[in-house]
């Protein structure tokens, strides 16, 4: 794959004309888009601002060293991606004071999820799992926001006949938690689906499981190496990336899981 | 800190406004360029309980005529008057930029302060500087360096030690061929947390325009993102994309999820864009998604566009999607539909009012939901432009949904330039 890339390089370079250019768009700032389009499809480029550019912007901001901002402000960027409105149209809604993308319709709060579970790095190219997903999730209470794998562990399932009716630990806040430990020795899951397979739903979008459980303590329950049932997570590719991924991070995320010395 | 911005801030728009009355505002403006926007913001936040916030937004940029530097910035305070169940309730305040652009020649410039860094292999909001040197042979190099600013929902989270250094390396000036390579890297904590190299191309032959954008994580060793396409140009007006998307999920290398298995997704897109000879824009799309282990699902857009009259356009589109939306109870995949249409558009009714509105409707199920559940919302707005400096503008919006019967938003805004 890098030998594609490298040769894609060296080919693009050799075909490129050596000619300076030519169009400032920065002579253009204060035309409307239509007009834009006009030269823009004369001269087959994609039309700028087009139907589809909330999903296509992404790569035409990669032109440095202008591009967006031979016409925008910063300003234009950051009230998308930050939240801001000093300029924006009649168009976009709102959440509390911020300013959301056209991206965001109808009932945003419903529907996320499935947006969310969709392209995984979508959300996170404007939002912060840390620090902007879970401040919010955690106004809401765990079982209006946990995907069904956990519900059916906790509350709707029972164990078996005789297990206990886990509807009735809901509030947790209520709980005693050594009762807990009468069945979950060690605060390890009973062996149902969630605990053997919910590493689909994980890999499937791990993102998601940041967003309520911002530091991952929940995971190390399991897949420390220090207690639990210390269930390997890693990917199968980890003999070859962890000597980088220890020494970038001095250690710090290691030693979550492992004990000093033992990695 | 954030008190030393609330009140420069404050202080700087009752001295803005003072001194830069509307009256003023009609005068011919200076090296300084000023916009304000004093709003009022109101209705139900998601857990239904009523909000007031009243925001004011600043943006100024001081350019004195034959100097070789300008100075920008563009900032929010707000306040919450309703409760604290999900937003703040303190007066807050966001400092999205401010920075010294310095340009001592035409061959280099540099940019000190807060600003937003966007390169291919990352992007950051920074308290730091940028350099940008311009027309070596056909290259320019751009780098960047400080101080990394994480924004929380209304506040700053940036924690000591987060840092973003960058350089991306490009072509100028080179007709019709866009090239660039980055490299970016982000501390937390003064450790490594991304270190990714990025990569972008297009070059436009006469009807054809292919282009690439490549991300690689040196940490995780994958390439975390990659697109690849073309745009066509068969007949004039009418554009076709084609295109390859894949993603893999990485996280920062001092984070625990940085350490777990994950699973790539990609996408096949088709899309196309024809621009009629009456003043009519139709367009379509199909994407089909691809998860790990044969999940899949199909995306489709249809839509059109049109401006009938100089002062009238519309916009309509409809959306199906079909397939993977989740996992049921035992982790089974489950397929779900989200769909549903838009329409929207604006009527200049007169020189000085533009009057917009429109309706958005969705269908959705997924496996947390006993069947399908639909979202509604009509929203209704009006701007009257009082001069070619000011405007104040209103926007009413309706929700109906499962979760609010009638759930209203307003605003208004007064918006003034100098």
């Amino acid at each position: 794959m890098i030998k594609k890339v490298i040769i894609l390089v060296i080919a693009s370079v050799i075909l490129s004309p050596a000619a300076w250019a030519l169009t400032k768009h920065s002579d253009y700032a204060t035309m409307e888009i239509k007009d834009c389009n006009e030269c823009h499809a004369a001269n087959n480029v994609e039309p700028t601002h087009g139907s589809f550019w909330v999903q296509e912007h992404r790569l035409v901001k990669d032109k440095l060293p202008s591009n967006c901002r031979d016409c925008h402000q910063q300003s234009y960027c950051m009230d998308c991606h930050y939240g801001g409105g000093i300029d924006r149209d009649l168009h976009v809604s709102t959440s509390g004071p911020d300013y959301m993308p056209k991206s965001h319709r109808t009932d945003f709060r419903e529907i996320h999820p499935i947006k969310a579970r969709e392209d995984p790095r979508a959300c996170y190219r404007c939002h912060n799992a840390k620090a902007f997903c879970e401040e919010c999730h955690s106004k809401f209470r765990p079982d209006q926001l946990a995907m069904v794998s956990h519900r059916r562990q906790f509350r709707d399932v029972n164990i078996d006949s005789i297990g206990p009716v886990h509807a009735g630990f809901t509030d947790l806040n209520n709980v005693n938690p050594a009762l807990c430990q009468t069945c979950h020795i060690s605060g390890v899951l009973s062996q149902q689906h969630w605990s053997s397979e919910h590493a689909k739903e994980a890999r499937r979008n791990l993102a998601s499981c940041q967003t309520c459980h911002p530091d991952g303590d929940v995971c190390m329950t399991c897949h420390s190496a220090m207690a639990g049932l210390m269930i390997n997570p890693h990917p199968r590719s980890w003999d070859s990336i962890k000597g980088r991924m220890k020494s970038v991070s001095d250690s710090r995320t290691c030693l979550k899981c492992h004990a000093p010395g033992t990695f | 800190m954030r008190k030393i911005f609330l009140s420069t801030f404050f202080i700087t728009v009752v001295f803005s406004s003072y001194f830069f009355s509307p009256a003023a505002a009609q005068t011919q403006s200076g090296p300084l360029k000023f916009s304000s926007s004093s709003q009022l913001l109101w209705g139900d936040d998601l857990l239904g309980e009523s909000q007031v916030i009243a925001a004011q937004y600043l943006r100024f940029s001081y350019d004195p005529e034959g100097k070789n530097f300008v100075l920008t910035g563009y900032g929010r305070a707000w306040k919450d008057f309703s409760g604290d169940s999900i937003r703040d309730n303190d007066l807050l305040g966001r400092l999205y930029y401010l920075y010294l652009d310095y340009k001592p020649s035409q061959t280099f410039s540099t940019r000190l302060g807060r600003q937003f860094m966007v390169f291919t292999a990352g992007t950051s909001i920074m308290d730091g500087a940028r350099v940008d040197v311009h027309n070596i042979g056909p290259v320019g190099i751009t780098a960047a360096a400080g101080r990394e600013v994480v924004f929380s929902l209304d506040s700053e989270k940036s924690r000591s030690g987060n840092y973003f250094v960058g350089v991306d390396v490009h072509l100028e000036n080179v007709r019709a061929t866009q090239l660039g390579i980055s490299y970016v890297r982000k501390y937390d904590d003064s450790d490594v947390s991304r270190e990714e190299l990025g990569m972008n191309f297009r070059y436009f032959f006469k009807n054809l325009s292919p282009y690439a954008e490549v991300r690689y994580d040196t940490v995780s060793e994958v390439f975390d993102e990659a697109t690849v396409g073309v745009d066509v140009f068969p007949i004039r007006n009418l554009m076709v994309k084609a295109e390859f998307y894949h993603s893999y999920p990485t996280f920062d290398a001092t984070d625990i999820y940085s350490v777990f298995a994950v699973d790539k997704y990609q996408e096949y897109l088709v899309r196309a864009e024809y621009t009629l000879k009456a003043p009519v824009t139709l367009f379509v799309s199909y994407t089909r998604q691809v998860y790990d282990e044969a999940d899949d699902a199909n995306v489709y857009t249809i839509g059109a566009r049109t401006n009938p009259t100089k002062d009238l356009s519309v916009t309509a589109s409809f959306n199906y999607r079909d397939g993977y939306s989740g996992f049921d109870g035992f982790t089974y995949e489950s397929d779900g539909k989200l769909y549903g249409f838009e329409i929207y558009g604006d009527y200049r009714l007169r020189k000085e009012l533009l009057v917009s509105g429109g309706v958005q409707y969705d269908t959705y199920n997924r496996p947390e939901l006993n069947g399908y559940n639909d979202a509604t919302r009509y929203w209704l707005g009006g701007k009257w432009f009082a001069n070619k400096n000011i405007s104040v503008s209103a926007r009413m919006e309706l929700d109906v949904n499962p979760n609010f019967d009638h759930r209203t938003l307003g605003r208004v805004s007064l918006d003034w330039n100098l």
